[in-house]
Order: structure tokens, then C-alpha cells, then sequence
């Protein structure tokens, strides 16, 4: 009987030894794939706190947006005086809105008479010609000339006893000796689309007209957004934009023109020179533009028909596609003006490039000499 | 022998009585002139509201018209009579001292030291305050004229190797420029507009810098006008009747180089006062520098405030470079003075 049950225990025994171990066994692999759910809900839990973290991330951007929209909405409502800092860092603080402005560019000109300060403006350069109104305006003697863009006369500025005087970069030391003499004087920056965008809603604020400094670079912006969704569904164009003929004097990367390029869905060819540069004939044929656009001012004593002639007479420009397919186009007057003025234009400059590289996207046929812009308001005006 | 002396009497006398009619002359001519500046421009003002422009300066109220006279036209005539009048006492001095009629204030390197100096500013995206330009121009002037100095004196200080190092200093200089402005197209434009000259930006802090460097410059030049006049007859002969003769050249040259550097380094490079005033003092003076270098003062000043008088009105509102005025206006008068003389003209 003791032994019976003595065997049955160890019977037992081992049994459950042998249940237990199995179960463990059982259990050990239940456990790793219970370690892998366990990672897989880690991943989960992981990919789930990166995009709560994503989420957070983009309401702190939002709420950022919100506080800077609310920011400005403040220094909108805020009366004058405004407080604003220009292009070259400096501070200027204007008490109210100015009511005698002297503009001492063609391209803040534009910028002025696009915000609709059209009575506000008492002076202009020689070269102002944009809008129309400018030079009605000077002969009727509402407006003042006060002298060149590089040769501003100080004294004709003085006279004008102007509340704001808005000048470019270039324009430095001009801006530096009116201040000196107690005027305020905003220096703005147009080396690019976006310095142009700037001077455009710094104008605003400085005018007090910042919704129709922002509803201008939204419609200018729209524009441009048009003309990419059309370029941009076929292949880029290279093109080269020739300022001066002799020496060949071009567009680089990092000028204004090459932002209108890049825009209008084209590449510049010598993107990757900084600013305006000065290239040989030999590179030229290297590079291999498929457009070549060349400004009236690149060669003053020439005709448009004889700038064409010259570049195909170039030794070995016979070759480069543009020339090959008569595809040299000179841009003269309103064309040309839009193109170098780093103005509220852009968009028609943009839509200018884009249609002189695409003809065939805008079912038009381009004359290789552009005088006007009687091509380009049809369609932006759709 | 009683004879002579009374003539030398006489003679003194003469030059004495001929330096006053002179300066009288000279000084109402320059007032007449400054005048002219004070009342025309595209602000006209009457000639009797300059003066009651002038006396109530201390008003603070803002008024354009005085702003005009006095913090824009005045501080600028100011600034051509006394650029004009050092640039044509450096260049009536470094004729003598190198013995050549070509001889300018440009001649030893100053102006294209200074003209690098500045474009470097022009072509470098620093922020110039007022300052910045002048002070720059000026050091590239004194470091273009170091060279200057040195090189002469290695070749031996003689006239010829003093021009002949001059020449070499400006040509490395200019050449420096032109590729700086090569390389920087786009902020070219105004730095060549610099290399036009131009009394634009003149104002009351530049006078104030330059009135009492030309008067300090000048007046160091007039003290010396006696042993100019010595080294007239020649080095060696200088040297025998007692004159410090290397000594004084490079005084002579140091102010000359100090003068032309405080007038380049704010005006950019005007040409033409250095090298044609002096002859046109001469022509009418004498050889004398107790003589010459007074008239010297007052054919330049005129010559540069007329010429920036026209370089403001001609062409208004729009301002001409000045450095092609300045020959416009005085080419005539040199020429008319030069067939006068028939040849019997020399330094």
C-alpha cells in the first residue's frame, strides 16, 4: 500500500514536473510572442506618440502663426506712430501716415502707386515711367523730378520738405546724408522676389495701407502659382538672359532675373555663378541655352535686328539651340522695364518669361521682338 | 650799386602791391561766386534772403529753404573753395619739386590709393555710416603714398624716380580697382560715380574735416613759398645757398600727399584743378610761389566752385559729374593764358 502510494506520488511528482515544465515551455513561448506583440504595440504606441508629437508640433506652429496673425492684426490696430525696420536694419519710426512721400526709385514708385497712394507721392526719379500716371502727373507739375536714381539731388529733395523718403540699397549714401539733414528715410533691398515682397509690405506698414500691401503680394503670389501649374508639366527650358552684349554681361544665380526664371518654370543657365556675372562666348556654347532673352539696354547703339544678327554671327553660336531655333527673343520697353525693375510686376514678368519660353502652353506665338505687354494682360486678367 | 637797391625796393614793392590787388581780387571774386552757389539752384532765393537766411540760423524751427542754404548749399561751397584751393596748391608744389609741368597732385599714387580704398568699401556689403567711405579712401591714400615714398627714395629721389614711382604705384592701384569693379558689376555703378568726383554729399561734419586740414596744409605750403622759389634754380644750387634740400622734398611731398588725400578721400578724384590751375597762376603771376601759391589758393577755389555751381545747375535737377566740369570750365582760360604767353611760359 506505502509503496503504491509512494510510486503514485513520484508518478505524480513527475507528472506535474513534467505538466509544469511543458506549461513553462508552453508559456516561454507564449511569452516571446507576447514580447513580440508587446514590441509591436511599443512601434505602435512609439509611431502613434510621433504623430501626437507631429500634431502637437503643428498646433504650436498654428498657435505661432495665430500669435504672429494676431501680432499683426495688433500693429494694425495700433494707430500710428509705426515703428518699422528696413532693409538695412535700421529703425524708423514714422508718427503718422505720410502724406509728402519722395520716391527715390522706379520700383518704389510702382510699389506707391499699386498701395494707392497716388496723391501722396511729391517726388519721383527721371526714370519713373510707371504707372502712366507718373508722368502725367510730372507735367502737370503735381509731381516733382528729383533728379537720376544714382545722381538724386538732395537739395530738390529737401525743397519737397517730404514726411517719407523711400530709397534702395544702392542708394545708401544718399539716404544716410538726407537723414542727416533730419528727414526720415526708409532704405529697402530688391535683390530678389521675396526682398521685393518685403519692400512691398513694409511700404504698407509704413504708409498704413498693410491690407492692400497684403492682398497685392497675395494677388502677385496667386499669379505665379497660375503660371507654375502650367510650366511646370513639361520639361524645363534653359534659357540665358543677356544684359550687355559686349562683354557678355548675364544673369547669374541669385539675382532677381533668376528668381523670374526659376517662377516662369525655366533654369537659368549660369545658376550656379553668383550674381551678375560676365561670361566668355566659349561657356555660352557650353551651357547651351535652349531661349536666350536679351535686353534692349544690352546694346544701346544696336537695333533689335541687329543684336539677332550679331549673336548668330558670334563664332560658334550658330549651334546653340536658341540660336538654331530662332529662339532669341529682345525685350524693349514695358517688356524690358518689367523684366530689370524689381517692382510690383513680377507677376508679369513671370507670365512674360514662362510664355516667351512656352509659347505653345499659352497658345500663343511670340515675336522675337517684345515691345509691349499687350500679349501678357489678356491672360492673367482671365 | 644805390641804384639796384632802390630798384630791388621798387621791385618788392611792387610784388607786395600786386599780392594785395591780388588776394582783394581773388577774395571778392570767390564771395561774388559763393553767393551765386547760395542763391541758384531748384530752390531759387533771393539774393537778400540769403543774408537774413544766414543771420537767423539759430532758429530751430524747420524750414526747407533754410535747410537748403545753410545745411546743404553753404556747407558745400565751403568744401569746393577749400578742395579746390588744396588740390592747387598740392599740384603747384609737386611741379616745382619734381620740376615738371605734367606733374599733378595725382602723381604720387595718393588718389588711386584713395580710389581703391573707397571702392573696396563700395563692392563689400558693409554698412557705411558717414564716415566709413572718407576714412577708408584716406587710408588707402596714405598707403598708396608710403609705397611712393619708399620706391622714390630706393631709386634715389630724383625728380624722375619720384614720378616714375608714382606712376607705378597708380597703375597697381588703378589696375586693383578696375578688376574690384569687375567683379562686383552690380555694386560697380556707384563706385564708378565716386571716381567721377562729385560735392553731392557735402555737408557740415566734411567741413568740418576738411577746412582746417586745407587751411593747416596750405598755410605750411605758404611758409615754404621762399625755399620753393630757391629750388626754382635747381637742386644743387639749392643746396648750396643753404636749403635743406631732401628735407624739404619730403615735406613738401608729405603735404602734398596730406592735402590731395583729405580732398580725394571725400570727393572722389577730381582731376584737372592740380595739374592746370597752377600753370593758369603762373601764366598770370610769375614763376614767384610768394606770389604763385597765393594765386594758386584762388584759381583753384574759383575754378572748382564755378564748376560745381555748373555741375549742380546746368543740367537741374539732374547733377553732372563734376570731374568733367571742372575741365569744361577751365580748358578755355588755360588755353587762351597758353597762346597769350607765347611760349615764353616755363617753370
Amino acid at each position: 500500500m506505502n509503496q503504491k502510494i509512494v510510486v503514485l506520488l513520484t508518478v505524480l511528482i513527475v507528472l506535474s514536473i513534467a505538466i509544469s515544465s511543458i506549461s513553462l515551455a508552453i508559456t516561454h513561448l507564449n511569452l516571446s510572442s507576447l514580447n513580440e506583440r508587446l514590441a509591436g504595440f511599443q512601434g505602435k504606441i512609439g509611431s502613434m506618440e510621433q504623430s501626437v508629437s507631429q500634431a502637437l508640433n503643428l498646433t504650436t506652429s498654428l498657435s505661432e502663426r495665430l500669435n504672429s496673425l494676431q501680432n499683426t492684426i495688433e500693429l494694425l490696430k495700433q494707430p500710428f506712430p509705426v515703428s518699422i525696420t528696413d532693409s538695412m536694419g535700421r529703425t524708423v519710426i514714422i508718427p503718422e501716415p505720410p502724406k509728402r512721400i519722395v520716391s527715390m526709385a522706379p520700383s518704389i514708385t510702382e510699389i506707391l502707386f499699386a498701395l494707392g497712394l497716388d496723391d501722396a507721392v511729391v517726388g519721383v526719379t527721371s526714370y519713373c515711367n510707371y504707372p502712366p500716371e507718373v508722368p502725367k502727373l510730372v507735367e502737370e507739375g503735381k509731381i516733382e523730378v528729383i533728379g537720376g536714381f544714382t545722381s538724386p539731388n538732395i537739395e530738390k529733395i529737401v525743397s519737397l520738405s517730404p514726411d517719407l523718403i523711400i530709397a534702395v540699397k544702392l542708394q545708401e549714401r544718399f539716404a544716410i546724408r538726407l537723414e542727416s539733414l533730419g528727414l526720415k528715410v526708409m532704405v529697402l533691398k530688391s535683390e530678389s522676389v521675396s526682398d521685393v515682397f518685403n519692400s512691398i509690405l513694409l511700404i504698407g506698414r509704413a504708409t498704413g495701407t498693410y491690407n492692400r500691401a497684403i492682398e497685392l503680394v497675395n494677388d502677385i503670389s496667386r499669379h505665379n502659382m497660375e503660371i507654375w501649374n502650367a510650366t511646370s508639366k513639361v520639361p524645363r527650358k534653359s534659357v540665358l538672359v543677356i544684359v550687355w552684349l559686349n562683354p557678355i554681361y548675364v544673369a547669374g544665380g541669385n539675382t532677381y532675373i533668376n528668381d523670374l526664371i526659376e517662377l516662369a518654370g525655366g533654369t537659368n543657365v549660369f545658376n550656379d555663378k553668383e550674381g551678375w556675372i560676365t561670361v566668355s562666348i566659349e561657356e555660352v556654347i557650353k551651357r547651351n541655352p535652349d531661349v536666350i532673352i536679351v535686353t534692349g539696354h544690352a546694346a544701346p547703339e544696336k537695333s533689335a535686328s541687329d543684336i539677332m544678327s550679331y549673336l548668330s554671327e558670334i563664332p560658334g553660336w550658330k549651334d546653340i539651340e536658341a540660336i538654331k531655333n530662332k529662339r532669341v527673343y529682345i525685350y524693349l520697353e514695358e517688356a524690358e522695364d518689367i523684366l530689370v525693375r524689381p517692382g510690383p510686376r513680377i507677376d508679369k514678368a513671370v507670365q512674360l518669361i514662362a510664355m516667351t519660353l512656352y509659347p505653345r502652353l499659352f497658345n500663343t506665338t511670340l515675336p522675337n521682338v517684345i515691345e509691349g505687354l499687350s500679349l501678357v494682360y489678356p491672360i492673367l486678367t482671365r | 650799386m644805390t641804384m639796384s637797391r632802390v630798384g630791388l625796393r621798387e621791385v618788392v614793392q611792387a610784388k607786395k602791391y600786386r599780392l594785395l590787388i591780388l588776394s582783394l581780387l581773388g577774395v571778392a571774386v570767390i564771395f561774388l561766386i559763393l553767393i551765386t552757389s547760395l542763391s541758384l539752384g531748384p530752390v531759387n532765393v533771393e539774393w537778400q534772403d540769403i543774408l537774413s537766411v544766414l543771420l537767423n540760423v539759430g532758429s530751430t524751427t524747420f524750414d526747407s529753404e533754410k535747410d537748403i542754404i545753410f545745411n546743404i548749399r553753404l556747407p558745400r561751397a565751403i568744401e569746393a573753395i577749400s578742395i579746390g584751393a588744396s588740390l592747387s596748391i598740392a599740384g603747384a608744389v609737386m611741379q616745382t619739386l619734381v620740376r615738371n609741368p605734367m606733374a599733378d597732385p595725382f602723381i604720387l599714387g595718393v588718389s588711386s590709393g584713395a580710389a581703391l580704398g573707397a571702392i573696396s568699401v563700395f563692392t563689400t556689403d558693409i554698412p557705411f555710416g558717414l564716415l566709413l567711405l572718407p576714412i577708408c579712401a584716406f587710408i588707402g591714400g596714405i598707403i598708396a603714398f608710403s609705397i611712393t615714398l619708399t620706391l622714390s627714395r630706393l631709386a634715389g629721389a630724383t625728380p624722375i624716380a619720384v614720378i616714375l614711382s608714382g606712376i607705378a604705384v597708380s597703375t597697381a592701384f588703378s589696375s586693383i580697382v578696375t578688376l574690384l569693379l569687375f567683379l562686383n558689376p552690380e555694386r560697380s555703378h556707384m563706385g564708378i560715380l565716386w571716381l567721377f568726383g562729385s560735392l553731392s554729399l557735402s555737408s557740415w561734419q566734411e567741413v568740418k574735416m576738411i577746412l582746417p586740414c586745407s587751411i593747416l596744409g596750405i598755410a605750411l605750403a605758404l611758409l615754404r613759398a621762399r625755399t620753393l622759389n630757391v629750388m626754382l634754380m635747381g637742386e644743387e644750387q639749392a643746396q648750396q645757398l643753404g636749403v635743406n634740400v631732401d628735407r624739404l622734398k619730403y615735406e613738401m611731398m608729405i603735404l602734398s600727399a596730406f592735402l590731395t588725400g583729405i580732398s580725394v578721400s571725400f570727393t572722389g578724384i577730381i582731376g584737372f584743378i592740380g595739374l592746370v590751375c597752377p600753370h593758369i597762376s603762373r601764366m598770370i603771376v610769375g614763376g614767384d610761389h610768394r606770389l604763385l601759391l597765393p594765386a594758386s589758393i584762388i584759381s583753384g577755389s574759383i575754378i572748382l566752385s564755378l564748376a560745381d555751381l555748373a555741375a549742380r545747375v546746368v543740367a537741374m535737377p539732374l547733377e553732372l559729374p563734376l570731374g568733367a566740369l571742372t575741365a569744361v570750365i577751365g580748358v578755355p582760360f588755360f588755353v587762351y593764358l597758353l597762346i597769350k604767353s607765347r611760349g615764353k611760359y616755363e617753370i
